[in-house]
């Protein structure tokens, strides 16, 4: 995690070849913004470029215009997997210092992420909604709430289930179809219930870091007191942040894994048996940015939905580390809502393209952005997520 | 060289009256408001690249999406008496792109249409925004039996501006500088006119510039300064089954010209071109202070064999042979060629030179991020005492000798052409880069190298060597078709 102040060898390396663009070999776009809006300014070496200019003195933060150009970026790293220099693997820091910078500088937060920012300070989410709300995916499911003030005082597993899944009301059945196929699997688990905060993903990605270090020792403390061993999340921007940032805010003891992760270990361990789907399917897998290029998890999703009977999966072009991102993540979706929502049907596109017809990601943000699109396209694809696959497979399955 | 106080020196800016504002709104007007940009940030990204050549900030940047949005930009240009800088895709040497005067950047990247493959007549029509890259992954799709040719440049470069600047790519061994590889254009005159040159001028097809006019020549080479050029139709040509690249490590810079002079003219190589050894240690991945160690080879030359069966590949091979025996029987040292297995057994990195278009990591990442370059075409008659001379220069000023070169259409004319890094924020590291740039073109065009892709710096040695009244035609023929100045003042010299 870099500071402003650190990421002088970083910046001055970039010539704006351009390579950053495009996916190598594929040739086509890989940077949603630069695809957007199209000035050099948008893509990842014009921001690079940005840096330079205000370490020089030219620019200043107090600029909407090259506020737009920092923060209409989702953060999804395909510049990084295109870039062909060594610091790529800095880049994203880099943009995250700066707009940690142009927060301390009070250019930022913009107006839509300052809202995010109290809701959670408010509400410790950023859907604006009461913390009491938080568990209303859970009634009729056989959950228990555990830590100080639970159903239960322990239990080996906590299922951190992330503040999309639990908030939104139509993405519920990722929750449920977590826990369903965790007690269907046998494993000791409970949730934090109304006491989960946000872990603070959406925070360090718009440049709250301050804000954010605070909501991680809190985070923290409350899953060290469940005494659990693994914290199982569902949600990529949490997995993310929980196994890359905490590191840098504190120490997080249980072993930090994905559900589709996780899942794939207890059907290995022949813990959970999968059967087949009720009709074969073609499915299309969408890497989600926080879970594939950013933590490296490619494999696991798709060997998941490989063990699950009557699934074909036919790739996308642009897939694994050179996936064409949804559009919603670093601050996007709420700042800049029509470029989420182009972002998305350009990948929506691509899905229908391999003949699909279901959208299956492991991410509920993902997930919430791409039903958008397909709503918005009227396009013949159902959208899923992988542990909605799994549960059906286990005969668990939530109905949508 | 450029310097602030020099940017502009012989243009007549000032003509342009009107406020900023009121050419922002017009220009919005023709291509939306999404599409104009005058905020600090995008003009401090459009003033400058990577090379030595100073900033300079521009007005505005557009981005036109087609042909009747720049006709409508060069009409408000021409009503304003607002100057256009022409911008293909992003990546800019030289600072070909860095305004003169304050003028409106024309970025091209919006108009990205591959418009027409013909694979019966061997061209295809491309658009300004269109890359290497995109038409390398286009033909792979459609037109499997079809290449086009490669630059050694990053893949996202515009193969139309590659073509207008004269560059030179992995097929101009056998067919020449680019240039030589359009067959028409569609162009945007300074006074709105949209004209098409070549055969798509009188007939519905885009195969030849021959056997009308050759008006093609007022726009090729002329560095933006005549018109912007919205399509373009370019050669592609089949694409043999067979093709082996190989590698022959040389140790001296005169027997490494021997050998690809007697090697292009035998006319078995579709590619042929020589790095010098601190290429081939960056290749390696050398990121720190290179050095030839005793014994090592000065000089990789490479080239391409392609053939239609093995029979066809193994002539080709018997006759490469046939020169390196030759050449070593007059006692040049010579090694064995290598082909890309063995090279990627040694090092995997090698794979980057397999294939085009190349992604350059090993040039771009060395060094501390600025970059620059000559490149010059002259006779082979000279080349070898060029690249010795530039050699020495560069060592004397501490720049390691990093020579990319290549025969050009058969040997009729050669490449030499020397790639320095330096620090970008120390301006005395800047200084050394520009004192070495200058030496060396002072002595290339001593050998009657010229530069390709000149920078203003060295338009302006070009121009001051100019005894046959060529330099007053060009500003005659750019007076007759920009009456106004409007296009990209100040190259080349001309107003």
């Amino acid at each position: 995690m870099l500071e402003f102040s650190e990421i002088d060898p970083f910046i001055h390396k970039c010539v704006r070849c351009g390579t950053c663009k495009a996916v190598v070999g594929l040739f086509e776009p890989s940077c949603p913004a630069g695809e957007r809006f199209r000035f050099e300014g948008f893509y990842s070496s014009g921001k690079i470029w940005i840096a330079r200019g205000i370490k020089e003195g030219v620019l200043c933060w107090d600029d909407p215009e090259l506020l737009k150009k920092l923060f209409a970026c989702t953060l999804c790293g395909n510049c990084t997997q295109q870039c062909p220099m060594t610091v790529r693997e800095r880049i994203l820091e880099v943009f995250e210092a700066m707009r940690c910078e142009a927060v301390r500088s009070r250019a930022a937060p913009l107006e839509a992420h300052k809202r995010l920012s109290d809701s959670i300070a408010a509400y410790r989410n950023p859907w604006g909604q009461p913390r009491k709300r938080r568990t209303n995916w859970a009634k009729g499911e056989k959950v228990r709430r555990i830590g100080p003030a639970g159903d239960a005082e322990r239990a080996s597993v906590l299922y951190y289930v992330g503040c999309t899944a639990a908030l939104d009301p139509s993405l519920h059945h990722v929750a449920k179809s977590t826990a369903r196929v965790l007690e269907k699997a046998g494993v000791d688990f409970g949730i934090l219930g109304e006491r989960e905060p946000c872990c603070g993903s959406v925070l360090l990605r718009v440049g709250l870091r301050d804000q954010a270090r605070e909501l991680a020792q809190e985070t923290i403390r409350a899953i060290h007191e469940t005494g659990a061993d693994t914290v199982v999340t569902s949600c990529a921007g949490c997995y993310k942040t929980l196994t890359q940032d905490y590191r840098f805010f504190g120490h997080l003891e249980p072993r930090i894994v994905h559900s589709s992760e996780y899942f794939l270990e207890l059907i290995r361990q022949g813990r959970l048996r999968v059967g087949r789907t009720e009709t074969p399917l073609v499915v299309t897998y969408h890497d989600p940015c926080h879970l594939g290029r950013h933590t490296g998890l490619f494999d696991q999703p798709r060997a998941l939905i490989e063990a699950l009977d009557g699934l074909q999966l036919r790739e996308m072009p642009r897939n694994r580390a050179n996936a064409w991102c949804c559009g919603a993540g670093g601050g996007v979706r709420s700042a800049f809502a029509q470029m989420a929502l182009e972002t998305a049907c350009e990948r929506i596109e691509e899905a229908c393209g391999t003949g699909a017809r279901l959208l299956v990601t492991s991410c509920p943000f993902c997930l919430q952005n791409l039903e958008s699109a397909i709503r918005f396209k009227a396009a013949l694809l159902e959208p899923a997520d992988v542990t909605d696959l799994v549960a059906r497979c286990a005969g668990v399955g939530v109905e949508p | 060289m450029s310097t602030d106080t020099e940017r502009g020196a012989g243009v007549s800016p000032g003509v342009c009256t009107a406020p900023r504002g009121e050419i922002v709104r017009a220009l919005e007007d023709i291509v939306g408001p999404d599409f104009v940009a005058a905020d600090p940030s995008t003009l401090y990204i459009y003033s400058r690249d990577l090379t030595e050549n100073e900033p300079g900030t521009p007005l505005a940047v557009v981005m036109p999406e087609d042909t009747g949005q720049v006709q409508g930009i060069m009409r408000c240009a021409d009503r304003f008496r607002v100057p256009l800088v022409p911008f293909a895709y992003g990546l800019n040497m030289g600072g070909l792109t860095i305004p003169q005067v304050e003028a409106v950047v024309v970025d091209l990247k919006r108009m990205r249409r591959i418009v027409e493959v013909n694979e019966e007549d061997l061209y295809m029509v491309v658009e300004p925004g269109v890359t290497f890259g995109m038409i390398r992954a286009h033909l792979d799709r459609h037109h499997p039996g079809y290449r086009y040719t490669y630059p050694l440049a990053p893949p996202q470069t515009s193969a139309l501006s590659n073509a207008l600047m004269d560059g030179l790519n992995n097929m101009s061994m056998k067919h020449g500088a680019m240039s030589e590889w359009v067959s028409g254009l569609e162009v945007v005159l300074p006074t709105g006119e949209i004209v098409r040159l070549g055969s798509a001028a009188v007939v519905d097809s885009w195969h030849a510039r021959a056997p009308l006019p050759d008006l093609c020549g007022l726009f090729l080479g002329w560095q933006g300064t005549t018109g912007i050029v919205t399509k373009a139709a370019l050669h592609i040509w089949p694409c043999p089954p067979l093709r082996k690249r190989m590698f022959i490590p040389v140790y001296d810079t005169r027997s490494a010209y021997r050998i690809m002079r007697d090697l292009c003219r035998k006319e078995i190589l579709d590619d042929l071109a020589g790095v010098s050894w601190p290429t081939g240690k960056m290749l390696f991945g050398a990121r720190a202070a290179l050095e030839l160690c005793q014994g090592e080879p000065t000089v990789f030359v490479y080239g391409d064999l392609y053939a239609e069966n093995q029979r066809h590949m193994a002539v080709k091979e018997d006759l490469l042979e046939e020169v390196l025996l030759l050449c070593r029987k007059e006692g040049m040292e010579v090694e064995d060629p290598l082909d890309v297995d063995t090279l990627l057994e040694i090092n995997p990195d090698y794979g980057k030179l397999a294939d085009f278009p190349t992604t350059l990591d090993f040039l771009l990442d060395y060094g501390p991020g600025g970059m620059t370059w000559i490149g010059s075409y002259g006779p082979g008659r000279n080349w070898a005492e060029g690249a010795e001379r530039c050699f020495s220069l560069l060592g004397e000023r501490g720049f390691p000798p990093i020579l990319v070169s290549r025969p050009m259409k058969g040997g009729h004319f050669w490449v030499l052409r020397f790639i320095l890094h330096f620090d970008k924020r120390d301006a005395s590291d800047v200084a050394r880069a520009r004192e070495a740039l200058s030496a060396m073109a002072d002595v290339l065009l001593e050998l009657g190298y010229v530069p390709y892709k000149a920078p203003l710096w060295a338009a302006r040695k070009i121009r001051a060597r100019d005894r046959h009244g060529f330099f007053p035609l060009l500003e005659r023929i750019k007076q007759c078709l920009d009456p106004h100045g409007i296009m990209n003042p100040g190259r080349w010299g001309l107003r």
